[in-house]
């Protein structure tokens, strides 16, 4: 009862017992009236019964207090409300002023997602309970990092944590690769499952919408994500590249306090998302230049080792070829001298004066004639037939390079298709070349009004094989037949002896040599060649 | 008279090979190219090439692929400075091959197998 006899109790003086609301420390309002009315009564239930109840028996003005009263209070919860509104959009802002600052020079993609799920996660920032962050490859989105509690009493000792360190938000955003892959661990079995076609819904509506989207329990989504969210509602925020290219996306909820998520937060989040995706584009951009940076260093060393070997290659046939052609010309006049000495030697008398003198030109004669034979033999072991281990896929890619320039002025276009770590064969390196060489000629000028040329390797039981495949018009029957003979050519300009000596090299090496042709359709040329067992791990001799 | 054509384009070697055949009774002419080759072979029927893998301008092989097209009845015995063909041509165009060698044995062994074979063969 608020009524005292004929008074009521706002406006009774000093008597404690007509107001139960006024605590012991609040003695002043016991007889200040007004304060006691602006702080107790404005709430009390009691004094709007009193106006009611007066309104009705003494004055109708008193109708009017009440309606001013609720009018001032719908006021104050509306200004209340802004003022709420303001300081948690003052807080965002300023969290995002420090994210945004803490993103600029970083390049590390771990590092960009961890600050990006601590923004999103932080107190400070939006508050959410947890977050996780997928990323898109190949039309795919799988989970890459979580950050957040599993359970309340692992979230109330993070909080807490958090308050007794008195940690800042330059301090929350610093990066800790120790954390980081803690978290990482901590949620392997959730990020694992977190595999997606990007078309998989929520994914569809958010790159297509490109806002961020709440899903609720009654949305139809993949079953991997109802089953691990069940009904509880989460947000989902996608990363673009500034081509509109999905980077990405951010999961996010408040599964522990399911607090509901206000419109300004998820303007703020579409923020946060953007300061992320530029950062996360940058990061992805540098790590794919720096691989290309990569690739493109390793293919140079590679040409520039290439072209050592063509050249030493070249240098070394050279040497062995002009080291022949002077054997040759010193050949013919040896054997003129000595096989003249020896004529001359029959038609003298045994017991001629002359003799010692012919016998000593036969003698020298020979000598020269023995040295040169020695010299031969030697020249040809090292520069002819020197036998090496042979890496054959290097030997294509060397002899690509060679031809794919010339090939292309043709219209042909050479393809590769080389198995990896092809084991090694033995052989004369040189030889094999040429012989390959050979072959890929013969492919080419099978084509004369251009083409595709296909190189493939393989292993099949104890041999590599290399087939050859142009998509010419292919070889009549007659022309098959004596493909391999020696000396036949179907060329203006050929000896006869390319394909010939390609067949007498791949056999030498114990290999061998077939044609598959089909009318119209092109050629196949398979080499298969018995590979050095046991040495496939073994450095190549040659190079 | 077996008659034996010797081409090669160095003189000396001819003269060489000249006197040994000569000595053991074949008919020796000569021939340092392969025109000349070609007009003696064309004018009379020759028993046995000598051919030099080698000329200075032409390709001993170019003669001996044209040889064995024209005259396939006639044998030939490849000459070479250095052994390199012997594994590669002698079985199917060549009848035998030789490494060039002052000492006309090898020469003179070959040539008398060639005969011989030919000679049971007619």
């Amino acid at each position: 009862m608020a009524r005292f006899g004929e008074e009521y109790c706002w406006t009774i003086r000093d008597d404690p017992s007509v107001c139960p609301y006024i605590k012991p420390e609040e003695g002043h309002l016991l007889s200040d009236i007004e304060s006691r009315i602006r702080e107790k009564c404005i709430d009390c239930p009691e004094l709007r019964k009193d106006l009611k109840e007066l309104a009705n028996s003494k004055d109708s003005v008193f109708e009017v207090f009440l309606v001013l009263l609720d009018e001032m209070l719908r006021r104050e919860q509306r200004i209340s409300s802004f003022i709420k509104s303001a300081e948690i959009k003052e807080e965002i802002f300023d969290f995002l002023v420090k994210l945004s600052s803490s993103l600029k020079p970083v390049l590390n993609r771990d590092e960009i997602l961890y600050k990006a799920l601590v923004a999103f996660t932080a107190g400070g920032g939006l508050g959410f309970n947890r977050a996780f962050a997928l990323l898109a490859a190949n039309g795919r989105l799988k989970g890459y990092f979580a950050l957040g509690p599993l359970s309340p009493e692992e979230a109330v000792s993070i909080w807490n944590g958090i308050n007794e360190k008195n940690l800042t938000v330059r301090d929350l955003l610093k990066f800790s690769p120790h954390v980081f892959y803690k978290e990482k661990e901590k949620f392997k079995d959730v990020l694992e499952v977190m595999d997606f076609d990007i078309e998989d819904e929520p994914f569809n509506r958010l790159f297509k919408t490109g806002t961020a989207i709440v899903v609720g329990p009654d949305d139809d989504i993949s079953p991997v994500l109802r089953s691990f969210y069940k009904d509880v509602p989460f947000c989902a925020v996608p990363f673009f590249s500034h081509r509109g290219r999905p980077l990405g996306a951010v999961l996010l909820d408040n599964f522990l306090t399911g607090r509901e998520v206000s419109h300004d937060e998820i303007k703020a989040m579409e923020i946060f998302a953007t300061e992320v995706s530029i950062a996360l584009e940058r990061a992805l951009t540098y790590e794919e230049l720096e691989e290309k940076i990569g690739i493109l260093e390793e293919a140079n060393t590679r040409l520039r080792e290439n072209q050592e070997l063509i050249m030493k290659l070249r240098s070394e046939a050279v040497i062995g070829e002009m080291v022949l052609q002077l054997i040759h010309s010193f050949k013919n006049p040896v054997v003129a001298i000595a096989g003249l000495a020896r004529v001359l030697k029959k038609k003298i008398q045994p017991n001629s004066g002359l003799s010692k003198y012919i016998d000593a030109i036969l003698q020298e004669a020979i000598k020269l004639e023995n040295t040169l034979r020695d010299f031969v033999c030697f020249v040809r072991t090292k520069y002819i037939s020197e036998k090496s281990h042979i890496d054959v896929t290097r030997v294509i890619e060397l002899l690509c390079q060679e031809k794919r320039e010339k090939a292309k002025l043709q219209g042909v276009e050479i393809r590769l298709n080389l198995a990896k770590n092809l084991p090694l064969v033995l052989g004369n390196h040189y030889q094999l070349y040429t012989c390959i060489e050979n072959l890929v000629n013969n492919s080419i000028e099978a084509m004369p009004k251009g083409g595709k040329l296909f190189i493939e390797s393989g292993v099949q039981n104890d041999f590599i094989w290399i087939s050859i495949t142009d998509t010419g018009p292919g070889i009549p029957e007659d022309v098959m037949k004596n493909l391999f003979k020696p000396f036949f050519t179907t060329k203006n300009i050929g000896s006869g002896l390319g394909l010939y000596t390609s067949k007498e090299i791949i056999e030498k090496m114990g290999g061998n040599i077939k044609v598959s042709c089909e009318r119209g359709k092109g050629c196949k040329v398979t080499v298969s060649l018995p590979y050095v067992k046991g040495k496939e791990d073994e450095e190549n001799t040659y190079s | 008279m077996r008659k034996i054509l010797i081409v090669d384009d160095e003189p000396n070697v001819r003269l060489v090979y000249k006197e040994v055949l000569s000595e053991k009774g074949y008919e020796v002419l000569e021939a340092e190219s392969s025109r000349e080759t070609f007009d003696i072979l064309n004018r009379e029927p020759i028993d046995l090439l000598v051919l030099d893998i080698k000329l200075r301008s032409e390709s001993g092989l170019d003669i001996l692929q044209r040889v064995s097209k024209q005259f396939p009845q006639i044998p030939v015995v490849l000459c070479s400075a250095y052994i390199s063909f012997q594994n590669d041509y002698t079985s199917w165009l060549a009848d035998s091959y030789i490494v060039k060698s002052s000492d006309p044995e090898d020469l003179l062994k070959e040539i008398e197998k060639i005969i011989e074979k030919r000679g049971k063969g007619l």
